[in-house]
């Protein structure tokens, strides 16, 4: 555990809000799709996930026909 | 509490701690009882019929001895008392399904420093206990000068489990955060 706990992860930017607006496609619709929660997805759409299973990765990968890098951007804090 | 109602062990272990509850506040109870009559009797208030409990030919020191003994055990009675009401805590969160949170961890450190005094405790009053037998030949005072080693090998579980709890509620708040 290099970094603070705090801000560990933090430099991961999650882009699924510009990919659903780029799909036409609502995040309930979405979840409804890959079989997760709206809570879960809702956690994940707004950054405070902590991780993300392979599975839900590929889940929306596979409905919204993209590449993980297009889901996930690396982001580093300019300090 | 619905799960609870479905699992026959968490219910048996429920109804369990209820039992004891029950059996350690009688205890509790007889034993304050006793005190006080100890106490009377130390006093010099002994009633006529005195002879026939026992206590007439016994000190005032070795009556006050009696006293503390006893109140050291009524003391240990409450702190079991404590620790069953925290092992029901504990089994109400299994019940609930999310045993892995810090108070179960806190609970179970609480249980082994009751489980550590009360031991210490015990061992004080059946000190005392001795020291009474030894002082008055006729006296049978019924507490055991025994070190349990059950107890503090119980005390020592429940420090691991404790931590075990800490990482596993770690764990879970880890697991919160996944998607």
């Amino acid at each position: 555990m290099g970094a603070d706990s705090e801000t560990e992860g933090t430099a991961i930017v999650v882009k699924l809000d510009d990919l659903l607006h780029a799909r036409r496609m609502t995040l309930t619709e979405l979840s409804e799709r890959i079989g997760l929660t709206l809570a879960n997805l809702s956690i994940l759409k707004t950054g405070k996930a902590k991780a993300i299973r392979f599975s839900t990765l590929e889940a929306i990968c596979r409905e919204l026909d993209c590449q993980p890098g297009d889901l996930l951007g690396y982001a580093p804090a300019a300090d | 509490m619905k799960t609870a109602l479905n699992d026959p062990l968490l219910t048996v272990a429920r109804v369990a701690t209820w039992v004891v509850q029950v059996m350690l506040l009688i205890a509790q109870v007889a034993l304050g009882v006793a005190i006080a009559a100890v106490v009377i009797a130390a006093l010099g208030y002994l009633p006529d019929n005195a002879t026939v409990s026992g206590i007439d030919h016994l000190q005032p020191a070795a009556l006050w001895a009696a006293a503390l003994a006893m109140a050291l055990v009524l003391a240990a009675l409450g702190m079991a008392t404590q620790f069953v009401v925290r092992l029901r805590q504990i089994i109400d969160t299994v019940g609930e399904g999310d045993p892995f949170v810090a108070d179960n961890a806190r609970r179970l450190t609480r249980m082994a420093w009751l489980i550590v005094i009360g031991q210490v405790l015990t061992i004080i009053a059946g000190a005392i206990g001795t020291w009474i037998e030894a002082t008055d030949g006729a006296a049978e005072f019924d507490l055991e000068f025994s070190i349990s080693l059950s107890g503090f090998i119980l005390a020592l579980i429940l420090f691991i489990l404790a931590r075990v709890f800490r990482k596993g509620a770690e764990m879970r708040a880890e697991l919160e955060g996944t998607v």
